[in-house]
């Protein structure tokens, strides 16, 4: 499933691939510098091959499943008698005893929001579903290499909005409900969602072609918040939305507001037209900022989820959401249905003119008045600004303020590399587990998964000195040929396609985390499968069944049978 | 006395004289006050006469058992190192044995080399009837600012040469504002170059402190001194709601968090602004109102003259705010750092701006809590990134200190008197800054000194505390006997043991101004120091004492 958002879909994927030679041609005359989003650069200092070793710190491999690249791993659910699936990818995973995990449903599962309907009585899973994005895996300056790409997002046909499966027997997914959220929009991002089985569900979507106030070269989408109504998750209903003003640059009054970005100031920003802007008008306009290059434009987008660790109808008021170059921001929810903004933490441009700045929030150290802030880089090679994961005193929600970062990954004293900017690939967080998770949150421990720094786990006991007190790095998977060992291989015109397309295979080793709180046990999905993993600073793991008596959230999954 | 907590007997004896009637008034606030005791079961009954000492070594010891409590500066004269601390002159060309060279004859301020004057001055601080030690301040009924009204003496700053530093001679006085505060001493900042900033309100106007302990509120003062005896205004800045005629802007205040909705909108005077704040609803006691002034000093790194242009001042409850004083006419707020209030709803939370680290990108602000025995909200202290001025984001917190473990107390809390930070060293100093090191002065705590190579994660790395001093009366030792009034006066002994810090960054010498006299320290994470005279090669703030003779 594409729920991840490296993924697509194979037909749309090869559409895009047949415009390759177009947008190559666009590239060539264009003035911008000639490396891109997710394609290599590498350094002199960087190692020429992929280093295949596994470095573990205070970190313990007990299963692994190999042969899965494990996108949306970390998703866990009871099954009767205290047995545990993993659903992970297009795959289900029995791992009750996780030494062996057995994939019962090859190929047939599912990634995204899991939680227990009480109404219905049934587990579902909801999974979203969006146009293609990250055009520049095809073209290296995405949007701005080649225009055409703009109707490509128009022309796909596939589900924009979300889809409700039924997953209560893991073996035999059923899809009981799609919903869309905007037949010109942009669908629902994979990782920026939440729904926890309650009466509302939120997502990260542009609703509609009005929303043109992206300035990143990834989609031409802006998207924004969408609150819908899942009581009955047969007839999802649209509750609200809102996005910061600028965004939705398609309709009357927001350029405006757009131009009055901080990190557009000084970028050229006076020259883009006083008018509304449609896709291909923004695009145009945006092309002309002077950015440093076309794959380090701000992410002027969210990259929710927003996270309500209390229901709204259980009394919830807050939520907590990442908005990317814009910072992240609090809303106040009690009146569900207009959304306010109460407090934002905004460090750009310092903090935030490239890569996603705040890309998700983890809100497992709420109770003590903290969230932590991950970010992702786009490009490979720390062709980027460093973005730091913030702690964030939270305790006046309308004055978040920021307190610590994590301390920033150092390689093994035994790497062939000095820093992670020279193993390959992408260096960076990218996500914190889910905050749906069996078992009560230890609110001092955090594991992130850190692409070519692997899995790094976070004391958090003292939230104003964290430190990092175990990892796990993976082997590198992927290929790298031996003529994109260096630089000059992905901007000679011969070899610089398939260098491009070559390092989609290993620029994110390890992508995705979850977890298992009671038993202990934390889940990497890498380039090089699943691994299963535990760590002495969460606690010592319980390798066989058991039954969830507690969740990570008070409200999550009440009802569900044990 | 340049420190703030000293106050001239006279008036401090008037000040108890009425005490028992502010009591007899019955003030609806809680008892526990400003400045006063308020220890706790936990706390100690006695003050702790021993020496704790980390990774530091003691130089020196001058007249240990007097409170040697001032800021010291430097200057270089006749190939001598002179201290100036207090009303005295020091020589401590050998830090071993540091003597004095004019005991009372001096004057305790900013000392610099007057380039276009070619000589050292030092500009003093003149304030009225500061420092209401008293339970409740100007809440006092018996207090309240008729002192203050009818205090006769100057209020601003005095300039006085002291090129021959054992004959200070007075150049002039100059008034910052008769009806105003005058000026305060380590909020004001001067270094021998065109332009003074000093802390002070103006005139009667700046009516909205909502801290007890000061009648009016303090902004920034900008005054021309090209000719050292003959200072003209330049220009004022404050934040919109200081003044009298600006209770709307006021009520806007992020430190406020809506409490003053209730005010009246129309000017009121100073005696109608007191009685006005008296009795806002929500702030925790009288003696823990937001402290709405500038502490200061607001000052650039590099003289405006020689090209200068951005400012970073400690705006208390403001936060840190970052000026652009190019067009020094017209300063101009770019950015600003204000986490209230969850920090800063008391207390002084941005006392002073650490700017030695500035050119790596980051400042630390220091913060000075006024009541002791944690009485009041923990204040931090921020590593902050300034390297887009226009806006400041805090990156980190100075670790909190920890008592040692062989000290008879779990927290400073518990070990009497007041445990905050209070001032960061004066930016005036002999050498370069260290890039890596910072000290800071602790009260209670003593002196910290910080490993700050890695701003996101800075580390204390040595402290030194010296025996508490002062007087603990058997009847004042217990929570009860708090309020007692022989208890808070007796309190005032021994609140700020160690106040004051300075650093000569060249010879690597750490000074501590405290109560039981003035310390001279060296720190292996500073360097080793020189124990011998050496010339002054180069000064801290570019421009510094320029021309200033060897």
């Amino acid at each position: 499933m594409s729920n991840n958002h490296e993924r697509f879909e194979p037909p749309s994927r090869r559409q895009f691939l047949q415009m390759t030679v177009g947008g190559a041609a666009a590239v060539a005359a264009g003035a911008s510098a000639a490396y891109a989003h997710h394609h290599g650069k590498p350094m002199p200092q960087s190692l020429p091959y992929l280093d295949q070793r596994i470095y573990l710190k205070n970190m313990e491999i007990v299963g692994h499943i190999p042969g899965v690249r494990g996108f949306g791993a970390g998703m866990v659910m009871p099954t009767s008698g205290g047995q545990r699936v993993l659903f992970s990818g297009g795959d289900v995973f029995d791992v009750t005893d996780p030494r062996n995990p057995r994939n019962i449903n090859p190929g047939g599962g599912a990634s995204g929001q899991l939680a227990y309907h009480a109404p219905s009585k049934r587990w579902l899973m909801m999974t979203a579903s969006q146009v293609p994005y990250f055009t520049q895996d095809f073209m290296p300056g995405g949007k701005y290499s080649a225009p055409q790409t703009l109707k490509m997002f128009k022309d796909w046909d596939g589900l924009r909005g979300i889809r409700v499966l039924d997953v209560t027997d893991p073996t035999k997914i059923t899809k009981i409900a799609e919903f869309s959220t905007g037949k010109t929009g942009s669908g629902v991002h994979g990782d920026s969602f939440f729904w926890d089985g309650g009466k509302y569900a939120y997502l990260d979507v542009a609703p509609d072609d009005t929303y043109t106030g992206m300035v990143a070269n990834l989609t031409p989408y802006s998207n924004s918040l969408m609150i819908v109504d899942v009581t009955d998750p047969t007839a999802i209903k649209e509750v609200s939305r809102w996005h910061v003003p600028g965004q939705r640059a398609g309709v009357p009054g927001e350029t405006a507001e757009l131009k009055k970005w901080r990190i557009l100031q000084g970028r050229g920003v006076e020259a883009i037209p006083n008018k509304t802007l449609t896709m291909e008008e923004a695009t145009e306009a945006f092309k002309k900022l002077k950015f440093e290059a076309f794959d380090r434009m701000p992410y002027t987008m969210s990259h929710l989820p927003l996270y309500v660790p209390k229901r709204v109808e259980d009394g919830g008021r807050y939520g907590y959401g990442t908005w990317s170059a814009f910072g992240f921001i609090v809303h106040d929810l009690s009146d569900i249905k207009n959304p306010k903004a109460v407090g934002r933490f905004d460090p750009a441009p310092q903090y935030g003119m490239d890569g996603i700045p705040f890309h998700t929030a983890w809100l497992g150290l709420l109770d003590r008045g903290y969230v932590v802030t991950v970010s992702e880089s786009l490009n490979p090679d720390c062709n980027e600004s460093w973005l730091p994961c913030w702690i964030i005193d939270v305790r006046d929600p309308r004055n978040p303020v920021p307190v610590a970062q994590l301390p920033r990954p150092l390689p093994p004293p035994d790497a062939p590399f000095d820093d992670f900017c020279f193993s390959r690939g992408r260096f960076s967080p990218h996500l914190p587990p889910h905050l749906s998770a069996p078992g009560k949150i230890a609110s001092n421990f955090l594991p992130l998964t850190y692409f070519n720094a692997g899995i790094r786990c976070y004391d958090l006991s003292n939230p104003l000195a964290p430190k990092e007190v175990a990892y796990f790095v993976c082997p590198h998977g992927g290929e790298l040929s031996p003529e994109c060992r260096t630089y000059e291989g992905y901007t000679d015109p011969v070899t610089g396609e398939k260098c491009r397309k070559e390092s989609l295979t290993f620029n994110r080793p390890a992508d995705l985390v979850g977890i298992e709180w009671d038993r202990k046990l934390i889940y990497a999905g890498t380039t090089t499968g699943v691994y299963i993993l535990s760590t002495p600073a969460l606690g010592k793991p319980t390798l066989g069944a058991m039954p969830v008596t507690e969740w990570s959230l008070p409200q999550l999954n009440r009802g569900a049978p044990v | 006395m340049a420190n703030h907590e000293r106050v001239d007997r006279p008036t401090r004896r008037d000040f108890l004289k009425l005490a028992g009637a502010a009591a007899a008034a019955g003030v609806a606030a809680p008892a526990l006050a400003h400045h006063h005791p308020k220890p706790t079961p936990q706390s100690i009954q006695y003050l702790d006469k021993n020496s704790y000492i980390h990774n530091m070594e003691i130089i020196a010891h001058f007249e240990p058992g007097t409170a040697r409590s001032g800021g010291v500066q430097i200057m270089n004269y006749k190939g001598a190192r002179l201290a100036f601390q207090g009303r005295d002159v020091i020589d401590v060309s050998d830090p071993r044995n540091p003597k004095y060279a004019n005991k009372g004859g001096a004057q305790s301020g900013e000392l610099s080399f007057h380039q276009q004057a070619k000589k050292w001055v030092i500009m003093t601080t003149a304030e009225a009837a500061r420092e209401l030690s008293t339970p409740y301040g100007k809440y006092d009924p018996a207090i309240g600012v008729k002192e203050f009204r009818e205090f006769k003496g100057l209020r601003g700053i005095r300039m006085w040469d002291a090129t021959d530093p054992m004959s200070v001679k007075q150049l002039c006085e100059y008034s910052t504002g008769q009806t105003g505060s005058g000026a305060h001493i380590d909020g004001s900042y001067y270094d021998g170059g065109k332009y003074a900033y000093v802390a002070a309100a103006p005139d009667d106007s700046f009516t909205n402190l909502l801290s007890c302990i000061l009648p009016l509120s303090h902004c920034v003062n900008i005054i021309d001194l090209s000719d050292p005896a003959a200072p003209k205004p330049v220009t004022s800045w404050w934040v919109p709601g200081q003044r009298n005629t600006e209770m709307k802007e006021m009520k806007k205040w992020q430190c406020v968090a809506g409490r003053c909705n209730d005010l009246p909108e129309k000017p009121m005077t100073l005696e109608e602004t007191v009685e006005a704040f008296k009795h806002l609803k929500g702030f925790p006691a009288l003696d823990r109102m937001p402290y709405t002034q500038i502490h200061g000093p607001s000052m650039p790194t590099r003289r405006i003259e020689d090209g200068g242009r951005i400012a970073y001042g400690a705006w208390s409850a403001f936060g840190m705010l970052v000026h652009d004083f190019s067009d020094i006419k017209n300063p101009k707020l770019i950015g600003k750092f204000d986490p209230s209030p969850l920090y800063g709803g008391d207390g002084i939370p941005f006392h002073t701006i650490w700017l030695g680290t500035e050119s790596r990108g980051f400042t630390i602000s220091v913060s000075e809590s006024l009541n002791p025995d944690c009485n009041e909200s923990w204040l931090p202290l921020w590593v902050i990134d300034v390297r887009d001025p226009r806006n400041p984001v805090p990156i980190a917190q100075l670790p909190r200190p920890r008592p040692p473990k062989e000290a008879p107390y779990t927290d400073f809390c518990f070990a009497r008197g007041r445990f905050s930070s209070h001032i960061s060293p004066n930016h005036k100093a002999p050498g370069r800054f260290s890039q890596n090191f910072f000290a800071v002065s602790f009260f209670n705590a003593g002196l910290r000194c910080y490993d700050v190579s890695e701003p996101l994660a800075p580390k204390e790395v040595a402290y030194f505390m010296p025996p508490r001093t002062g007087t603990l009366s058997a009847d004042c030792r217990t929570t009860d006997a708090a309020d007692k009034q022989s208890c808070i006066d007796e309190a005032q002994s021994f609140s700020r043991p160690v106040d004051n810090v300075f650093v000569e960054w060249d010879r690597r010498l750490i000074y501590a101004g405290t109560t039981n006299g003035l310390y001279i320290l060296s720190c292996p994470a500073l360097g080793t120091p020189v124990l011998e005279n050496a010339p002054v090669r180069e000064w801290t703030m570019p421009g510094l004492n320029a021309g200033a003779p060897a």
